[in-house]
C-alpha cells in the first residue's frame, strides 16, 4: 500500500481558536462606531488632541497585534504539522515550539468518525476523529484531522482499508454478528422499556462496519434463542437472592440499622412509646430520608439481580436479571479482562462467596462489571465458574494464597505513623487554635488513628497473591476480601513501587492495568516481581 | 534467577532541565503567596514570615538536591520485550510495559526541553500511559524508530498469523456446477 503524507486542511487555522475569533469580532461590531471615527480623524485631522481615541486606538491596535500573533501561531501550527500514513502506522507530526511527533499502530485503532460542523460545511472540510481501544483516552478523541471533504472520506476509507486488513481475522467475528443482526433487530422492536439505550448498544456494534471490538449487547429474552447445544443454565431463585441480600449487606447500612434499633429501644424507655412516637412525627422528614437512603442500599442487590439467570455458549455468557427493569447482556469472553470473587464483610465471617466478571465495554453505569453467581459456599461456586469462566478458574484457584512477608509489618507500622502524625495535629490544631475541648479532641485523635491501625491490620491480615502459569490471583480489602483473577495475556502493564522502608526489606507493591480496570497487587518480594513480568511476556517469548 | 537488564542513565543535562522545571513551578507557588502576604499587610509578621521562610528554604533544598537524586535513580531500558522505567526520589516506581502492547507511540518536546535538546517519549497501551522522560532529542527519535518498527513488525506478524488462522478454518471455495459452466462459457 502507498504511503502519503500531507497537512490539515488549512481552515483549521481559524476553527482551533473560533472561541477567540468569535470574541474579536463582537468586540469589533461592538466598537465599530469608535472604530468609524479614528479612521475619520485618522484620515482629517489627526488624533493627537482627542485622549478618547487614542485610547481607542491603543486597545484597537492591540487586538489587532493579538490577532496577528494567534494568526501567526496557528499559521505555524498548521504550517509545520504533517499526517502521515504508513502500511501500519498514521503519523502526526508538530515542528512548532511545542515539537510532538504521535505515532499510533492502526491494528489499535477502535474508530474512525467523521463529523462536519457549520463552518466546516460552509468551508466545504470534515472533520476525521480517529479513536484507539485506550483507556487513558476512553473519554477523548486521540487524534482529530481536518480535511477538505472529499480527501477526507478517501482518507477514512484508507484507514478502515488498512484497518480491516489487519483485522481479518475479526472480520470473520463481525460477520458472524451481521448474520445476527436481523434477530437483534427484531429484539429492538419488540423492547420496550429502554429502547433507546438498546438502539445506541445496536448502533455502537455496527457502525464501525466489523471493526470494533464486540461490544456487549442487550437483547430481549436471550432465553428465546437458546443454543442448540447442550448448555447448562444457572437461574438464582428468590430464596438465594434472600440469602445474597443478607451476605452482601453493605457494613455502614447495617450500622445505621443497629443504630436506629439501639436508638429506638433507648427511646422507648426514656419516653415511653407514645413519646417516642410523637418525637419521630416530629422529626418525620430527617426519618423518612434516613429509612429510603438506608432500605434502598439494603434492598438495592435483590432489586437489581432478582431472576438472575446465567449461562455460557463457547465464547460468550449470556445473562439476565432485574425486577423493575429487566436487563439482559451478552459478554464475550474473549472482552473479559478479570473475574473478581468478592467476600463483603458478612459474607467473609459466614464463608460465603459470590463472583463477578469485568468486560471491556460493559454497562459504564456498573462500571463494567455484572454479576455471575449470587452469594454461596466457596465449593459449589467454583463449580459455577469453572462452567461459565473455566478460562479463569482451575482447581484450588483461590486456596492457598501466599501472605505478604512479616517485614510488611514494619512497612505497614511506618505508614500507620505517618499517617497518625498529621492526625495528632490535627488534633492539637483544634485545641489551641479552635479551643476545642480537650477530651474531644483526645477521643477525635484515638478514634481515628485506632481505625487507621485497625485497616493496616485487616489489611495485612487480607491480602496476598498467587501466580500460576496462566493466572495471577491478587487478594485486596480490608474488612471485606476480593480475589481478582488475571489472565498474563490481559495485562497491559505493570507499576511498581517501593518506598525507603520496603526497598530496606527488598518488597515493592504493584498495580496491574487491564484494558478498562487496574488491580492492586500487595507487597511481594522483587523475585515475584520478576515472575509476574515474565509471565506477561510468555506470549512474546 | 533475575535477568541481566541493561538499564540506560540519562544525560547529564536532564539533571539541569529538571531543575529549570522545579525553580519554575516554586517560583509560582512562591512568588503570587509573597504578593498575597504583602497585600494582607502581613509582611511584618513574624510567624507568617517565617512559615513562608521555612518554605522558602524547602523550596531551595528541593531544587538543589531532588533533581541530583532523581537524576541519579533514573533509569530506562527497550529490549525486544519490553519498555522499562525506573524513576522517583524517595518513593521509587517502576513501569514495565510489554511491547507487544503498544498502541500509540508519542515524542514531544516543551519549551524547557528544546534549551537542553531533550525530548520525552509517550508509549500508550489499552490500560494506560508511561513516559520515558529526559532523552536527548537523537535518542528520542532512535527510539520511536526503533519502537515503530516493533510496532509494524507485530502488525505484519499478526496479520500472518490471521492469514493462517483464516485460512485453516475457511476451506478452499468449492465450485458449484453452475459457476463451472459460466467459467467454460467464459
Amino acid at each position: 500500500m502507498e504511503n502519503s503524507k500531507s497537512r490539515c486542511h488549512f481552515s483549521i487555522i481559524f476553527e482551533s481558536m473560533w472561541q477567540f475569533w468569535a470574541v474579536v469580532v463582537f468586540i469589533v461590531i461592538n466598537q465599530i462606531e469608535t472604530l468609524r471615527e479614528v479612521i475619520r480623524a485618522l484620515s482629517e485631522s489627526g488624533i493627537e488632541s482627542n485622549e478618547g481615541l487614542i485610547g481607542a486606538l491603543i486597545g484597537l491596535g492591540s487586538i489587532l497585534l493579538v490577532s496577528i500573533i494567534v494568526l501567526l501561531i496557528q499559521f505555524l501550527r498548521w504550517r509545520k504539522t504533517w499526517i502521515t500514513l504508513e502500511d501500519n502506522l498514521i503519523i502526526i507530526e508538530r515542528n512548532t515550539i511545542n515539537k510532538k511527533k504521535n505515532t499510533i499502530a492502526i491494528e489499535n485503532i477502535s474508530a474512525v468518525n467523521t463529523e462536519q460542523n457549520l463552518f466546516e460545511r460552509l468551508v466545504g472540510t470534515c472533520k476525521i476523529k480517529i479513536d484507539t481501544n485506550s483507556l487513558t483516552t476512553a473519554n477523548t478523541t486521540d487524534v482529530t484531522i481536518v480535511f477538505e471533504k472529499r480527501k477526507a472520506e478517501s482518507f477514512r476509507a484508507e484507514v478502515m482499508e488498512r484497518v480491516k486488513a489487519l483485522k481479518s481475522g475479526e472480520a470473520a467475528d463481525a460477520r458472524k454478528w451481521s448474520v445476527q443482526e436481523g434477530v437483534l433487530q427484531t429484539w429492538q422492536n419488540t423492547f420496550n422499556s429502554d429502547s433507546d439505550k438498546q438502539t445506541e448498544h445496536i448502533e455502537k456494534s455496527y457502525n464501525m462496519e466489523g471493526l470494533q471490538h464486540r461490544q456487549p449487547l442487550i437483547v430481549d429474552n436471550i432465553y428465546s434463542s437458546l443454543p442448540e447445544e447442550d448448555v447448562k443454565i444457572y437461574q438464582y431463585t428468590s430464596k438465594d437472592l434472600l440469602a445474597h441480600w443478607l451476605y452482601t449487606m453493605p457494613i455502614s447500612s447495617l450500622l445505621v440499622l443497629l443504630a436506629g434499633v439501639v436508638a429506638s429501644i433507648l427511646g422507648i424507655m426514656e419516653y415511653g412509646l407514645n413519646g417516642f412516637l410523637s418525637f419521630i412525627v416530629d422529626g418525620a422528614l430527617a426519618t423518612a430520608i434516613l429509612i429510603i437512603t438506608v432500605g434502598y442500599n439494603m434492598v438495592k442487590q435483590f432489586i437489581v439481580y432478582y431472576g438472575l439467570k446465567v449461562y455460557r455458549t463457547k465464547k460468550d455468557i449470556y445473562l439476565s436479571y432485574g425486577l423493575i427493569k429487566k436487563q439482559s447482556y451478552i459478554l464475550p469472553v474473549d472482552k473479559i479482562a478479570c473475574i473478581k470473587i468478592n467476600q463483603p464483610f458478612i459474607s467473609r465471617l459466614c464463608k460465603k462467596y459470590y463472583a463477578e466478571v469485568h468486560t471491556v465495554g460493559f454497562d459504564d453505569k456498573s462500571g463494567g462489571m455484572a454479576n455471575i453467581s449470587l452469594a454461596m459456599d466457596k465449593a459449589p461456586m467454583l463449580e459455577i465458574l469453572k462452567v461459565l469462566v473455566p478460562e479463569y478458574v482451575v482447581d484450588e484457584v483461590i486456596d492457598d494464597i501466599v501472605k505478604q512477608d512479616k517485614s510488611v509489618r514494619i512497612i505497614n507500622f511506618v505508614g500507620w505513623v505517618m499517617w497518625s502524625a498529621p492526625i495528632i495535629a490535627c488534633g492539637f490544631a483544634a485545641v489551641w487554635l479552635f479551643e476545642a475541648p480537650k477530651y474531644i479532641a483526645v477521643i477525635g485523635v484515638c478514634v481515628a488513628i485506632i481505625f487507621a491501625a485497625l485497616l493496616y491490620v485487616l489489611g495485612y491480615k487480607t491480602k496476598g497473591y498467587k501466580l500460576l502459569d496462566r493466572l495471577g490471583i491478587f487478594v485486596d480489602g480490608h474488612f471485606a476480601k476480593r480475589y481478582s483473577i488475571v489472565q498474563y495475556d490481559n495485562i497491559q502493564y505493570v507499576n511498581y513501587r517501593e518506598n525507603p522502608i520496603s526497598t530496606k526489606f527488598a518488597q515493592r507493591s504493584a498495580t496491574v492495568f487491564l484494558l478498562n480496570k487496574a488491580v492492586g497487587m500487595p507487597y511481594a518480594p522483587r523475585p515475584v516481581g520478576i515472575q509476574l513480568s515474565d509471565r506477561m511476556f510468555q506470549k512474546n517469548a | 534467577m533475575e535477568r541481566e537488564i541493561n538499564y540506560n542513565k540519562l544525560e547529564k543535562s536532564a539533571k539541569h532541565c529538571m531543575r529549570i522545571s522545579s525553580l519554575i513551578v516554586w517560583t509560582i507557588l512562591l512568588l503570587p503567596a509573597l504578593v498575597v502576604i504583602y497585600f494582607l499587610g502581613y509582611m511584618e509578621n513574624g510567624p507568617v514570615m517565617w512559615i513562608y521562610g521555612g518554605i522558602a528554604v524547602f523550596a531551595l533544598a528541593y531544587i538543589i538536591f531532588v533533581p541530583e537524586a532523581r537524576y541519579a535513580r533514573y533509569r530506562y531500558a527497550i529490549d525486544e520485550e519490553a519498555i522499562r522505567v525506573r524513576e522517583g526520589f524517595l518513593w521509587i516506581e517502576e513501569s514495565i510495559v510489554p511491547v507487544e502492547r503498544l498502541h500509540k507511540l508519542s515524542v514531544s518536546q516543551g519549551p524547557i526541553d528544546r534549551i537542553f535538546k531533550l525530548s520525552k517519549v509517550e508509549v500508550t497501551t489499552a490500560g494506560g500511559d508511561v513516559t520515558i522522560k529526559f532523552l536527548k532529542e537523537n535518542e528520542a527519535s532512535e527510539v520511536a524508530k526503533t519502537l515503530e518498527k516493533k510496532i509494524n513488525l507485530i502488525a505484519i506478524e499478526q496479520r500472518e498469523q490471521e492469514r493462517k488462522t483464516n485460512r485453516e478454518f475457511s476451506p478452499e471455495p468449492q465450485f458449484t456446477g453452475l459457476e463451472q459452466e459460466t467459467n467454460d462459457i467464459e
